[in-house]
């Protein structure tokens, strides 16, 4: 029997195989083999003249491309003979086409690219809207791109603190919030799907994400794809995608180092101060001050990477302790990272992550009262978790011609955690997660072809969800049709068969299209509609637990997949002065009035969005006031719908820039005419930079309009909900190899809630220093 | 350059004004709040009328200046709580009144003429108004504002003699 499954769950392959063959023989003859030939070429800054190493080069109309080395050299290999247009594009340069490149029978074609910098600082190429490399401004759907300055700016310990400053995006406990889409369902089920270079990275058990197994410092780029991805990537991405694409390794030896050390602040109250182990509180006492007493965290990061012939390899331990800002608030976690990527010849290449995690933490629930929010409630003091995980993923790229290139995906994730508590030490949870993936990609004449097929198992062992087995196969298709540059439409649909073994099974069909007008240069209008479902875990099936206070029981009942029809229009304007460093005359103290004159050079983009989903069986915590218990439900029908607009600014000469975003959101359950649960309707976040010599500051804020509707099993009498304000600042020194910052996050010490009985972070500060040789 | 530097600084600091917000939640307050009927007329002289808790109370002390002086004394060292000014020349109003947890041992509606230490107390809380005996104490909870302290302020009593209504020994 376990044979025949094995054989149907093996029928998807067969298929995308075959079709691998059929199109590898429509796409490719003979004659393009014998007559293959190659472009190389160099891409410099065309400033500085230095090369540009990680350039992007696109051979457009095809599935061919190619990225420099640190020499900035670049080979596309096994290209037939004829003409194409060349594109390289990097970060913070205009990407630059080379028209009607000439290759020759076995002969190398040269050309050299030579980037502008830019005002702006805009990807060019996304990875995550459409499953394949693509134009950012072809994607038919919001995204928003976190670039690894971004992240290392900010000195984080998990990359949810970076993803909060971006617009629309909100973090409650972990859950990710596109756009009000999760709300916070107990940290289980999410509506946004979190990956790892294109992997997912979603908890078997509950659905939701663990941040603490990413690694941060390794992060090139992530991508924020905001609205229905379900057409591409199923169950989970109904909201939208967090993609998180780590960097490859170097192709020159290369050690990194960071090393931070941060300490809490006392809170703004005397009344709420728990311990005399705050540092400012006895830091003019050296007396009695005991640095190992202080509540105080730090983070060590070593990392190298070098390649080896074709073989690059990086390699990653990093360590993190804490001991929190409140009672059981500490953790100690063990993160080992290698990851190898392989070029097995013209085109083709494997990349292999493994990725281990250990982390040991305190577990605070909920506070033992307003009086005394840094304290657990009774008879919880020293009540822990442990927690291990480990994910491995492969992928082989294969180019086979111009025309057709396809993907192999496989990747395992295990999730193991163990409660430590004083009146519970047995409850565990053991989860394992397989995926496979084979995706081919067709490019031919106006037609970009996406399509492939996944198959996913989950096996849970838990006390308090049971055992329990999930199967689910789907198969996709999403073509790209350029009718002229200025005018793209996109169409897709994926078959999804989701059944939780013995007990339930569900299909589902999410049709997704877009289209893309570009009517003027540096403008474009969008318009996007799709289905997205997200099948029910395993957690808010079969849980019986208490969470955050809430008592949650099972529902059995629980079967049918939420869905969502999702609708986006957006527009967005760039206007772009050019650098003036090279025709500037004047120093500032010659004539401050003229130098601000000719360097102020304002650039812009402004992108804003209008969103509608929506939602029919939705699934949410239901609470019983009887009972005082909750468990998961189909709600019935619900919607979210609001707009979002996003500014990016630059000024004299890129030392001065800032963003804003404001997001807008109108969340209501329809059935029960109220808002949802756990939705802030205004949420702003900005942010501010500005560089001077070797020296930047940048500046963040974050407000989030008070969270109107929460589970109110809870209610005691008194509510602690607030509007968030927070605020952080930084100062970064770059001596060369070596960037010393010093960080205040929380400066206002703003105290706030984003769920019941859990005070957010208090005022803290970091000092970091991180250096490679 | 420096002046480059000093707009950045300016504009820093512009910039994190306009974020503060103070500290958003805060511990939750605890005391007491009830509702006040005043009887008789107001006096002319009257300055404030307001809600006064005593931690503890001179039981058994009558004179007036002993009296004057605990209440001084209780000022100073912080068992004494005291609300707003109430609304002058109103019949009734509602009263909040912050006090740290703990034991009260008196809640008074106190008299104020310009002459501070001319004040006296017209009303005092007894828990059972219909069968009043001597006044009664409250038990303040940590983040509890406890309800239902209602009071009846006579200004007749402005009149006598001793600046508390009753201040015999307590059975």
């Amino acid at each position: 029997m376990i044979g025949m499954k094995v054989y149907r769950m093996g029928i998807p392959y067969a298929g995308i195989l075959l079709g691998i063959l059929l199109i590898s023989r429509a796409g490719m003859c003979k004659d393009e083999i014998r007559v293959a030939g190659r472009i190389t070429g160099k891409v410099t800054d065309a400033k500085t003249g230095k090369p540009l190493y990680g350039a992007n080069i696109l051979v457009l109309g095809t599935v061919l491309g190619a990225a420099s080395d640190m020499e900035g050299q670049f080979f596309i290999h096994n290209l037939p003979v004829g003409t194409y247009d060349v594109e390289a594009s990097m970060m913070g340069y205009k990407k630059e086409i080379k028209k009607e490149v000439p290759v020759l029978s076995g002969k190398d074609t040269q050309i050299a690219f030579q980037l502008e910098p830019t005002v702006l600082q805009q990807p060019a190429l996304v990875v995550t809207a459409s499953k394949r490399t693509q134009h950012l401004e072809d994607a038919p759907t919001s995204i928003d791109v976190v670039d690894k300055k971004d992240i290392q700016a900010r000195n984080v310990t998990t990359l949810d603190e970076v993803l909060q400053n971006t617009a629309g995006v909100g973090i409650i406990n972990g859950q990710i919030n596109l756009r009000g889409s999760t709300g916070w369902n107990l940290a289980a089920g999410s509506r946004v799907l979190l990956m790892v270079d294109s992997h997912p990275l979603i908890n078997g058990d509950t659905g939701g994400l663990d941040w603490d197994v990413i690694p941060v410092e390794e992060v090139e780029r992530v991508e924020i794809v905001k609205g229905a991805g379900s057409a591409l990537y199923g169950s989970n991405a109904m909201a939208g995608m967090v993609n998180i694409l780590t960097r490859d390794p170097t192709p020159y030896p290369e050690t990194r180092l960071r090393l931070s050390w941060g300490f809490y602040d006392e809170p703004a109250y005397p009344q709420w101060r728990w311990t005399d182990r705050f540092l400012t509180y006895k830091f003019f006492d050296l007396n009695h001050y005991d640095p190992r007493h202080t509540l105080s965290f730090e983070n060590v990061d070593l990392s190298h990477s070098r390649s080896l012939g074709n073989v690059g390899i990086l390699l990653k331990v990093g360590r993190k302790r804490s001991s929190g800002y409140m009672e059981n608030g500490d953790y100690s976690r063990w993160n080992v990272l290698g990851k190898t990527k392989v070029h097995l010849g013209s085109n083709k290449t494997l990349t292999v992550m493994g990725n281990w995690a250990l982390d040991n933490h305190g577990k605070f629930f909920e506070w033992a009262s307003q009086e005394s929010p840094m304290v657990v409630k009774s008879g919880k003091l020293g009540d822990r978790v442990r927690n291990e995980k480990a994910n491995v993923y492969a992928t082989f790229q294969h180019g086979i011609n111009r025309k057709l290139a396809y993907t192999l995906k496989a990747n395992v994730y295990r999730n193991n955690w163990q409660n430590l508590f004083h009146d519970d030490d047995s409850t565990y949870a053991i989860t394992d997660r397989f995926g496979s993936e084979a995706q081919v990609y067709y490019s031919s004449g106006k037609h970009s072809l996406t399509f492939g097929s996944e198959l996913t198992m989950h096996h849970t062992r838990s006390l308090i969800y049971g055992k329990h087995d999930t199967r689910d196969v789907a198969l996709y298709a999403e073509d790209e049709l350029k009718f002229s540059p200025v005018l793209i439409a996109t169409w897709g649909t994926r078959y999804d068969y989701h059944s939780v073994v013995g007990i339930s099974s569900d299909q589902q069909i999410s049709p997704r299209a877009g289209l893309v007008f570009r009517p003027w240069n540096k403008n474009s209008l969008r318009f996007s509609v799709g289905h997205g479902f997200r099948a029910p875990s395993i957690a808010e099936v079969f849980a019986e637990y208490t969470y955050s206070g809430i008592k949650v029981e099972s529902n059995l009942d629980l079967k049918k997949a939420e869905r969502a029809w999702s609708f986006e229009f957006g527009t967005s304007q760039t206007w772009e002065g050019r650098l003036t460093k090279e025709f500037s005359t004047l120093s500032f103290g010659q004539n401050p009035f003229r130098w601000a004159l000719e360097h102020l050079n304002p650039s812009f983009l402004l992108d804003v969005a209008f969103f509608w989903s929506q939602y029919k069986n939705m699934i949410d915590v239901e609470p019983n006031l009887e009972t005082n218990t909750a468990k998961f439900m189909n709600l019935g029908r619900a919607r979210i719908r609001g707009v979002e607009t996003r500014l990016q600014a630059s000024t004299f000469d890129r030392h001065l820039s800032a963003t804003l975003g404001y997001t807008y959101i109108d969340p209501m359950d329809l059935d029960a005419q109220r808002t949802l649960y756990y939705r802030s309707r205004h949420r702003i976040v900005t942010s501010v930079e500005f560089r001077l010599g070797r020296f930047s500051f940048g500046w963040d804020y974050r407000y989030a309009s008070r969270i109107e509707e929460v589970i109110p099993v809870l209610d005691s009498g008194y509510d602690e909900r607030v509007p968030m304000h927070v605020m952080d600042g930084r100062i970064l020194a770059d001596l060369g190899g070596t960037q010393i910052g010093l960080e205040g996050k929380n400066l206002g010490n703003y105290h706030y809630t984003l769920r019941q009985r859990f005070l957010e972070p208090i005022r803290h500060f970091i000092v970091t220093l991180r250096t490679k040789f | 350059m420096k002046r480059f530097v000093l707009w950045g600084i300016v504009g820093a600091i512009f910039y994190t004004a306009s974020c503060y917000h103070g500290h958003g939640l805060s511990p939750l307050p605890s005391g007491i709040q009830g509702h006040i009927v005043f009887q008789g007329v107001w006096p002319d002289s009257t300055s404030a009328v307001r809600v006064v808790a005593l931690k503890s109370f001179p039981w058994g002390v009558t004179n007036r200046d002993s009296l004057l002086a605990f209440f001084q004394q209780a000022f100073l060292t912080g068992n004494l709580g005291y609300s707003d000014p109430l609304p002058l020349f109103s019949e009734e109003c509602d009263y909040v009144l912050e006090l740290n947890p703990g034991l009260w041992e008196r809640i008074s509606v106190v008299w104020f003429p310009d002459n501070l230490m001319g004040l006296k107390e017209i009303g005092t809380y007894y828990e059972n108004p219909a069968n009043p005996g001597t006044p009664s104490s409250v038990v303040i909870t940590s983040g509890r504002m406890q309800k239902g302290i209602n009071i009846a302020a006579d200004f007749i009593h402005v009149d006598s003699e001793s600046p508390f209504l009753e201040s015999g020994e307590k059975p």
